[in-house]
């Protein structure tokens, strides 16, 4: 019987340092995998840690991680060349044929933009699968943000919205939560229009609420929960939400299920 | 149905013999009111009177601390070793309600992935059962399709009957065993003990003093999340997690590793608790399931409502343990009734 619970080696081959707690790691991988799945990342001797994959290259993946506890505190400690070990790929990940010939709206609240950058690029680098895309990140001050050089990439291909909660005065990073910049969006048909909903509980909250104000259908809102996964597979509880499994049913879910 | 006769006299050489070519996993009494399903040398260490034991024979396919890889790692180079094989087991004596558990956990454990660990347990884990002589007062397994001599996912079923065992033999694997142990299981005259089994079954269930009646507690629970009943019942709550620790069917664990030596480490998984407040807790400090509240009213409704969505089985076995243990006296049972109230007066 295969072992599920075995993990496999991965080589680190490039760290990106956004901010002082969140680096990319950019890492070997081998094998099918979605924007929104997850892997399991351990280090030997500090445990595993669920882990959402920020980009998918040939061979390569990028993890987005924030230090924040005993196994991330560990994995910062790692440089080009060495080892982390991964369980997974798990969870269903973004389907981006649920977005394609829409009018796309991508909604990402601080580290929310690693899970969902996958599908950024996909229609940034497939712009005509999409009848328009637009990405509004949000993050709390500019030192904050991530992936600051794919922006200015995005920009070409997308309308791009990126803000700040709060900057000094002489800022030049436009100010002002996710949530305030949707009734503007310029829409030929709202109700056909989707949308994907990433961030912190409350950000996901009022984006969805705002959205659905806005005249967006429940049907076309995308969610991708973030939980406490210890085993990725359905079996330990730690994620669980009432029947659901995120780890195997989601993360991503509709929000006719999600909410 | 395939059924055999075992005289009570041969019973404790079958089990010498058991213990001999296995693991022989049975109940036995650690201390004076205290049993536990343990691993036995033979007959002689086997409490075959014992009513329940204090914490379900769960363990034995789904332990409480389980080593499962034992790695040597050096940051350049990684050896993992994983479990050896589980030995050829013999689980005997355990109580309907118990075998029911183990029908309740299977489909946790298999599904899209399979669970290595417990399925390769529960593979050479032979199950004999053991009908109860006697109904506790916090008894109620007939709630949930049970009853006290239901032989239902046991290899073998035993019912003490007189000075002879009937037994039941319900699977290939029972099969197997009456085979190579064929000199203690006589074909005997067992129409009429499987006769004498149903009368006792009879009997026993007319003793049950606790009377549990699910019907329409689900339907309160699916069209109610939110009642003010869960403000009442979490207010005694302790939090201690001791319901959870002796129920049957529960089946959260953590993994972590512990280091053993400088290059040398074991990676673990533990039974966990959805009553501690870390259970849900994220690195990052967020907790999607923050209040007392919300963690005992998680807990009564996997027991009554997700395990049914989720695998269409009951996620309670009424076995009576949380009712037993609780140090505040929260029992399951008066749960149902009043979530029944709550229905009807709706």
């Amino acid at each position: 019987m295969h072992n599920e619970y075995m993990p496999y080696l991965s080589e680190i081959k490039e760290v990106i340092k956004h901010t002082d707690i969140e680096y990319t790691f950019r890492i070997t991988y081998e094998g099918a995998v979605k924007p929104g799945q997850f892997f399991e990342v351990s280090i030997p001797k500090y445990g595993e840690a669920p882990i959402s994959v920020s980009g998918i290259n040939n061979g390569i993946i990028d993890l987005t991680i924030r230090r924040v506890g005993k196994v991330t505190n560990e994995v910062f400690e790692r440089y080009v060349g060495d080892k982390l070990f991964l369980r997974g790929p798990y969870g269903n990940g973004f389907d981006v044929e649920n977005y394609k010939n829409k009018e796309l709206v991508i909604v990402a609240g601080g580290t929310g933009l690693s899970p969902v950058r996958g599908v950024v690029e996909y229609f940034s680098e497939h712009p005509q699968e999409v009848k328009k895309l637009i990405l509004i990140a949000g993050f709390k001050t500019p030192k904050d943000i991530l992936f600051l050089e794919d922006f200015e990439r995005w920009n070409k291909k997308a309308e791009v919205i990126l803000t700040v909660d709060q900057a000094e005065e002489d800022s030049t990073y436009q100010v002002g939560l996710v949530t305030e910049y949707i009734p503007k969006l310029s829409l030929k048909n709202v109700e056909e229009a989707v949308a994907v909903v990433v961030g912190p509980p409350a950000m996901m909250r009022f984006t969805t609420q705002k959205l659905l104000k806005t005249g967006f259908l429940e049907q076309n809102i995308w969610i991708s929960q973030e939980r406490k996964m210890s085993c990725g597979i359905g079996k330990c509880g730690h994620c669980k939400v009432n029947d659901t499994y995120i780890c195997l049913d989601g993360p991503v879910f509709n929000f006719t299920k999600g909410r | 149905m395939d059924s055999r006769v075992v005289n009570k006299g041969q019973l404790p050489e079958l089990l010498d013999k058991l213990a001999r070519d296995h693991t022989l996993i049975a109940p036995v009494r650690e201390e004076e009111n205290v049993t536990l399903f343990k691993k036995v040398s033979g007959a002689s260490e086997v409490q075959l009177d014992y009513i329940t034991s204090d914490v379900s024979p769960k363990g034995c396919i789904f332990p409480q601390t389980e080593k499962t890889i034992s790695y040597t790692y050096t940051g350049d180079t990684l050896e993992m070793k994983e479990q050896d094989e589980p030995p050829k087991t013999v689980l005997f004596g355990v109580r309907p309600c118990d075998i029911n558990s183990i029908l309740a956990l299977d489909p946790v454990f298999e599904g899209k992935f399979l669970d290595t660990y417990y399925l390769e347990k529960r593979k050479n884990t032979v199950i004999i059962g053991l009908s109860c002589s006697t109904i506790l007062s916090t008894c109620f397994c007939t709630a949930f399709n049970s009853g006290p001599c239901d032989g239902k996912g046991a290899d073998l079923m035993f019912t003490e009957l007189g000075d002879k065992y009937y037994v039941e033999v319900n699977t290939e694997k029972g099969s197997s065993l009456v085979e190579a142990y064929s000199q203690y299981f006589s074909k005997g005259d067992t129409d009429k003990l499987a006769k004498a089994k149903e009368e006792q079954a009879k009997k026993l269930e007319g003793q049950f003093r606790r009377k549990v009646d699910l019907e329409g507690v689900k339907q309160v629970l699916d069209e109610n999340f939110e009642l003010p009943y869960w403000d009442k019942v979490f207010k005694k709550c302790l939090g201690c997690g001791i319901c959870t620790y002796v129920c049957p069917t529960c089946h959260c664990f953590d993994i972590f590793d512990y280091v053993t030596g400088e290059f040398t480490g074991d990676r673990f998984r533990c039974w966990d608790s959805c009553m501690f407040p870390d259970f849900t807790l994220m690195a990052g400090g967020h907790n999607p399931r923050p209040s007392r509240k919300e963690r005992v009213r998680n807990r009564f409704m996997h027991k009554l409502k997700y395990h049914l969505d989720r695998y269409n089985l009951d996620g309670c076995v009424g076995c009576g343990r949380c009712i037993s243990k609780c140090p505040v006296n929260i029992d399951i049972t008066q749960i149902i009734k009043d979530l029944k109230e709550v229905g009807q007066n709706a």
